[in-house]
């Protein structure tokens, strides 16, 4: 519906959010080969072809965390998202890219769109994408078996779901953090960064 | 072939003697004239012919060869049309297979082709039908639309309906409840007002009762009052007579104490004078001591001053000696203190006048400032003045040469439009351009205006401002001034605040730098934590789905390194029951691991070899033994001597017919030479007889 509308409600602008989440994610695992590239199928999304997985048990995991997102995002109480890549041999946190996420609490009171192109929206996402594909190439490589977790940092007094538990930041120590760009949909904004084990030589 | 190769062979020989004979006659025909000439050239003649028919036959085997060679190739022709033939053969035998084949295959076709058409047909008409039954399903759909139109509305109004119910209901049964309320509520209250009337009956009873056993409460009590007013009578009499009783039974003793006090009386009185006496003497006594006291302290005060007088005498005597001056009476004291009190009234006059010149030297002082203040501004405004007036000028020379400059321009570039004017016609075109930029000019000269306008007037508030600040400098330096000369006539207590005043601003001014030094520091760390991904966790907190796939990986890590670990583990165990040499062990079932080893080849191979070896060794070693029994038997009984070897390289013989058993020979093998045993020299080492 917010394709054909001209202006972004707060519902409009959490599924965008969790859609790009979604995509991003996708390309996340596919350039860092966390899964093999056989098990992604390409597709068209935001004018650029991009890689989505075809992996039932992943399709599933992913749907559901980005429904929940969906409904934080609604409800303005989801503060960050952070996908942490792990080796699973020495269990060290290796990357962790993190999406902080401002939320303009004002769009919850008043119901009115806001006024922000839809297509303006979603070049800002591709430039993202864009630099998630490109950082490949400073990010070091991951050569041990890895896996991945995604956590949600949310307000405190945020009843938790069926499923859900707490969890630690799992934060690196000893990271190089570099930050990437950054979109608005004039409700949400989100902020990318990626911070990645120092490699010692 | 044979026959031909005969029938040429014959034919050979046949002209071979047809030729031979044809020479004959020609040597015939020619002999009688040359046959007396020469018999050599007969046998030259010969010769050649000879020759020739060798030629011919040479020619002649050269055709059979080449005969039999066309019969070879004709008969290879032949084999090969043989085999060609038996190929078409075949190949026409394929062909008609193939043409049988093509031809149920294009039945086949042709049958399919059929059936194309007919499923085609049967498409089109499905697909006609399909449309037929769409339109029919959008009408359907239309109506079934329509419907629940209907329907979603016939919902609403049920809805409506039902709600209204509901509500008509909620008020019905909020009445209802009501009324049952109150219902009760009288019920209640009725029950309560019988109760009460009851009780009222009750209580009215119990009055009237009361009220009979009041009045014969009442009667009692007057009664009882008239016995207690008669009691107390009786116990007013009961106790005077006691009291009486006491008092006449106290009488005597009353007399012994009279006596007794009386006595104490006048004892008293002779003391009491007796003190009286003794407090004036004491109080005559005080006031001598306090006069003593008095006369002490008046010497102490007098010994005082008596010193203190001589000292001044002392000092008095000795002013001479210490001023210096010519003392020796008091009148020449008071000659030089006159003196120096008039020098010091000389003195005070001079301060005097000092004091009114200073306030002079200050007031014109002061005028002097504000004269400097006046003036400063004064030349301020002309250094502002000129400024401007300077700036004007320059704004105006470069206006002018702008001026100069557009002019020159203008010049040239009409001059270049004439000199084109001349040559093209473009006249029109010319002066919209003139017209153009003469526009453009004037816009830009008016712009220029305007930013001069602008110019000048910031100018002028720059002005002003810089004579504001001028003149609140100079009255900030008047003030120090001030605060100098008003300080100088209480030096020590404001420099001091002051100075402390001013370390505490400093130290002040330090903390605060290195507080927002700290600050920025502490923002910096904060981001950074922020960056890396810190949180507050009393604002936030940190939530991930339980079943996520690093959690999976690792389950599935952790199964796989037990799996392998058991596995190793039964693995070392097979190993283990192998090396001990048992047999081939059973699975082991543990866990449901089952490790069966099945036993290589190799190994069974191994083992049996080795079994065999083992086996022939054992042969051979009995074999051995008993052949060597055998061997030793033997030359024991024939040579009738016995070796034996006791330890190495030594050897006792003993002999068959030696006297004792136990008689025998030792011998060693000293190998210095390398030479075999039997030429060895062996030396006697002992020779054991024993004796009986």
């Amino acid at each position: 519906m917010t394709s054909t509308l001209k202006g972004i409600t707060l519902k409009g602008s959490a599924e965008l959010v969790a859609e790009f989440f979604s995509f991003g994610i996708n390309s996340i695992l596919y350039q860092r080969g966390i899964y093999p590239p056989e098990t992604f199928s390409r597709v068209t999304q935001y004018d650029m072809s991009l890689q989505l997985t075809t992996d039932t048990k992943l399709k599933n995991y992913l749907a559901n965390v980005v429904s929940q997102l969906k409904e934080w995002l609604f409800d303005c109480t989801v503060q960050k998202l952070v996908l942490v890549i792990t080796c699973l041999e020495t269990n060290e946190v290796l990357e962790r890219w993190q999406f902080d996420i401002a939320c303009d609490k004002t769009a919850k009171e008043s119901s009115a769109p806001r006024d922000k192109s839809i297509k303006s929206i979603q070049e800002e996402i591709r430039s993202v994408i864009r630099q998630i594909t490109a950082s490949v190439t400073f990010l070091p490589l991951l050569e041990t078996a890895c896996s991945f977790d995604l956590l949600v940092y949310t307000d405190k007094d945020l009843e938790v779901p069926d499923k859900w538990e707490e969890s630690g930041p799992q934060i690196i120590d000893q990271s190089e953090v570099v930050r990437l760009r950054s979109f608005t949909t004039s409700i949400h904004k989100v902020n990318s960064m990626v911070a990645y084990k120092r490699s010692d030589f | 072939m044979d026959i031909d190769d005969d029938t040429t062979v014959f034919a050979t020989l046949k002209s071979f003697k047809n030729f031979i004979s044809l020479p004959d006659a020609s040597l015939n025909q020619g002999e009688p004239a040359p046959a007396q000439s020469n018999p050599l050239q007969r046998q030259y003649r010969q010769r050649i012919e000879l020759l020739e028919a060798a030629e011919k036959v040479q020619s002649k085997t050269q055709q059979i060869h080449e005969d039999q060679e066309k019969r070879q190739m004709a008969m290879s022709h032949k084999r090969a049309r043989i085999e060609l033939e038996k190929v078409a053969s075949l190949s026409a035998r394929d062909l008609e297979r193939e043409v049988d084949r093509n031809q149920e295959l294009l039945g086949r076709i042709r049958r399919l082709e059929e059936r194309e058409v007919e499923s085609s047909k049967s498409l089109s008409e499905q697909v006609e039908a399909n449309r037929a039954l769409r339109r029919t399903q959008e009408t359907l759909n239309l109506r079934i639309m329509e419907r629940d139109a209907k329907l979603n509305a016939s919902y609403q109004t049920v809805s409506i309906l039902k709600d209204e119910i509901r509500e008509l209901k909620q008020q019905i049964q909020s009445k209802q409840n009501i009324i049952a309320n109150q219902t009760l509520a009288t019920q209640g209250l009725q029950e309560q007002m019988e109760l009460q009337q009851r009780k009222y009956q009750e209580v009215s009873q119990r009055c009237q009762d009361l009220q009979s056993a009041s009045s014969t409460c009442s009667d009692h009590e007057l009664k009882i009052k008239d016995l207690e007013r008669k009691l107390a009578l009786q116990e007013q009499d009961v106790v005077i007579v006691k009291n009486i009783k006491s008092e006449v039974a106290k009488v005597p003793e009353m007399e012994k104490a009279l006596r007794q006090l009386r006595e104490e009386n006048i004892y008293l009185r002779e003391t009491r004078e007796n003190v009286t006496l003794l407090k004036e003497e004491t109080e005559g006594l005080r006031r001598k001591v306090e006069r003593m006291e008095k006369l002490k302290e008046e010497m102490v005060t007098m010994e005082l001053e008596k010193e203190k007088i001589s000292q001044k005498l002392q000092a008095w005597e000795n002013l001479g000696q210490s001023t210096g001056l010519d003392i020796q009476k008091p009148e020449d004291l008071s000659r030089e203190v006159i003196k120096i009190q008039q020098r010091e009234i000389a003195l005070k006059q001079q301060n005097y006048t000092l004091t009114s010149g200073c306030r002079s030297v200050e007031r014109s002082k002061a005028d002097l400032q504000g004269e400097l203040l006046v003036q400063r501004s004064k030349a301020l405004e002309e250094q502002k003045k000129r400024e401007t007036q300077e700036s004007l000028v320059r704004r105006l020379q470069k206006r002018v040469l702008l001026l100069t400059k557009e002019r020159d321009g203008m010049r040239s570039i009409l001059e270049s439009y004439d000199s084109e004017l001349s040559t093209n016609d473009y006249t029109p075109q010319l002066t919209r351009r003139l017209r153009e930029a003469e526009d453009v000019l004037s816009k830009t000269q008016n712009h220029n205006a305007e930013m001069e306008v602008q110019l000048t007037k910031a100018q002028e508030e720059v002005g002003a401002l810089k004579l504001q600040v001028q003149t609140m400098e100079l009255d900030l330096e008047s003030l120090k001034k001030q605060q100098a000369s008003v300080a100088e006539g209480n030096p020590l207590v404001t420099t001091e605040e002051i100075n402390t005043l001013r370390l505490k601003i400093e130290e002040l001014e330090a903390e605060r730098q290195r507080l927002e030094e700290q600050n920025n520091v502490l923002e910096l760390r904060l981001e950074r934590h922020d960056l890396e991904g810190d949180y507050d966790p009393v604002k936030t907190k940190v939530l991930h789905l339980g079943q996520n796939p690093t959690s999976m990986a690792k389950k599935q890590r952790l199964e796989e390194v037990e799996a392998l670990r058991e596995e190793v583990q039964c693995l070392r165990e097979h190993l283990r029951s192998l090396q001990t040499g048992g047999a081939v062990p059973a699975a082991v079932g543990d866990l449901g691991v089952t490790v069966n080893l099945p036993p290589s080849q190799e190994i069974l191979d191994l083992r049996k070899q080795i079994e065999s070896a083992e086996l022939k060794n054992q042969r051979l070693k009995e074999v051995f033994q008993k052949k060597i029994q055998e061997f030793r038997t033997v030359c024991y009984v024939l040579t009738g001597y016995q070796i034996d070897i006791t330890t190495q390289n030594q050897y006792r013989l003993t002999s068959l017919y030696a006297e004792h058993m136990d008689d025998s020979l030792l011998f060693k093998h000293m190998s210095r030479v390398p030479s075999s045993i039997t030429h060895a020299r062996t030396h006697v080492v002992s020779c054991n007889q024993y004796h009986n």
